[in-house]
């Protein structure tokens, strides 16, 4: 499934999250499943960014000002990131509503 | 900045398995090092202080300590500074430790939200002992916890016991006793479990905290976005001091109470604790333990308070070396423990209860239901058979003033 740059997605609610401080990113806890997953301190921060308020391409644009010398190609990185939370049911995309735009 | 790669899997890591060490240096004075080192780093946080690590380390006598002593993911937040010299394999294993305990502690808040709503939906007071709580005065998510303590009124346990039950809670009525009662439950990340306390005292070693007044000066807190009620800082420091005796001096405790006195030590009236200490009938065990954290750990102690946890006459500095011993036995001789395994039964304000303690005791009365008096018997006379020379050694150091002087003994 490719997730479009326009989509919002947002955390799963069934999903405990904990930062580990310093550079270590952080670990997501899936509450039905009891799996857990270690994201990197880049993970992290688009983690917190996924309150559903932006599309991917915003969500990759505010990372940028956080990380001003990221490479070109961060949109498509959080886009695959974002697909990976979203295969792993960590992250889902909320739905368009009717007539609205761009999804 | 670095890559997005993301998400790491999770990998169920049932016991340690780093490449194999075959070095001659034991673990037990580095372990000790690094904790020393690593213990006033806030959580999350890295330590500034190094730590030079000899040549020849059996790193996997060492992990295997460390798990032992449920201490992996804090000696992580020391080791995690000295990467180059660590090897990959042994990092990548406390690394996984670390992150494993934090994902726990998240199952376990989220488990202990559910059981306070329960409880508060009926109309029970319930006061959370140790677990996150002793964590967010401390360690926070790097502190090992396998279950929930839960503390409730005498008069509401027939009510909290249905409703644990009617939420698939399984009493595990071979574990009751006379103060708390075992729960468990199925959960996605292994078999969840409820402590259910009514009453907290130790009766075979007689400390009786005070019941009433521990309900008076609890307060309210918020961890994780979880509301509940918690011990007052004082109660919560004498608490955590008299789980010493029933886990023989386990070192992660150690490590518990050592956050608390760094962390909050400008917090407390001294006084106040050790009078609420001696009320409570465990003035040797809180005095010799305070005593222990400042002369092994570096605990932040002030010379008033060093004055009064100081031992007092022969009977005290044997108890007091003996608890010194305990601790450091479980970093050097964790598969050998000798005094370790009899100190519980020294720790108490009148000598005159450890014979009737150590009878019972050699009879086979407490610990776990799944061992016969007969062999439990057997087992523990055995074990005080082995330990008579290591406690001959303490009884016979203790005589000599200067044997408390700080550091780990000999």
């Amino acid at each position: 499934m490719v997730v479009e740059m326009s989509a919002r997605v947002r955390r799963n609610a069934q999903v405990a999250a904990h930062e580990l401080g310093g550079s270590e990113g952080g670990v997501l806890l899936h509450l039905t499943s009891g799996q857990y997953h270690r994201v990197d301190s880049v993970g992290w921060a688009i983690w917190s960014l996924l309150d559903g308020s932006r599309s991917l391409g915003e969500l990759a644009d505010a990372l940028r000002l956080q990380y001003p010398d990221a490479p070109g190609r961060l949109a498509e990185d959080v886009q695959g990131f974002v697909q990976d939370l979203i295969r792993r049911d960590l992250a889902e995309v909320i739905p368009a509503e009717p007539g609205g735009q761009g999804e | 900045m670095p890559p997005i790669k993301n998400l790491i899997g999770s990998p169920a890591l049932a016991s340690p398995t780093p490449a194999a060490g075959g070095g001659q240096a034991q673990p037990g004075p580095l372990i000790e090092r690094f904790l020393r080192a690593g213990l006033d780093a806030s959580a999350g946080s890295v330590r500034q202080r190094s730590v030079s690590i000899p040549p020849g380390v059996d790193w996997m006598r060492l992990c295997t300590v460390a798990y032992r002593c449920r201490i992996a993911p804090v000696l992580y937040q020391s080791l995690r500074q000295a990467s180059a010299a660590v090897p990959t394999d042994v990092l990548n294993w406390f690394r996984t430790q670390h992150y494993e305990t934090v994902a726990r502690n998240m199952a376990l808040l989220n488990e202990l939200r559910e059981v306070l709503g329960w409880l508060a939906e009926a109309s029970i007071g319930s006061m959370v002992l140790k677990g996150p709580a002793l964590g967010d005065l401390g360690l926070g998510a790097a502190r090992i916890s396998s279950d929930l303590d839960i503390l409730i009124h005498n008069h509401d346990l027939r009510q909290a016991d249905a409703i644990l039950q009617r939420r698939g809670y399984v009493p595990w009525a071979e574990h009751h006793n006379h103060n708390h009662r075992w729960y468990g439950r199925p959960a996605p990340f292994g078999t969840s479990v409820v402590e259910l306390h009514f009453d907290i005292s130790d009766r075979a070693r007689n400390y009786r905290p005070d019941l009433d007044g521990l309900w008076s000066r609890s307060r309210l807190t918020t961890i994780s976005d979880v509301q509940m009620c918690v011990p007052d800082l004082a109660d919560h420091l004498l608490l955590t001091i008299m789980q010493l005796p029933h886990h023989h001096w386990a070192v992660r405790l150690i490590v518990d109470l050592w956050q608390v006195v760094w962390r909050w030590r400008e917090q407390f009236d001294w006084a106040a604790v050790l009078d609420r200490a001696t009320s409570w009938q465990m003035s040797v065990l809180t005095r010799s333990t305070l005593h222990a954290l400042w002369a092994m750990f570096d605990a932040p102690t002030s010379p008033w308070v060093i004055a009064r946890i100081r031992p007092v006459g022969y009977l005290e500095r044997m108890q007091w070396r003996a608890a010194k011993c305990a601790i450091a036995e479980q970093l050097h001789y964790p598969f050998r423990p000798k005094v370790t395994l009899l100190v519980p039964f020294l720790m108490v304000e009148q000598v005159r209860r450890v014979p009737a303690i150590l009878v019972r005791r050699s009879l086979g009365s407490g610990g776990s239901p799944d061992e016969s008096p007969v062999t439990k018997a057997t087992r523990r006379g055995l074990a005080g058979v082995a330990a008579l020379p290591a406690i001959g050694k303490v009884l016979l150091d203790s005589i000599g003033r200067s044997t408390l002087r700080p550091g780990w003994p000999t």
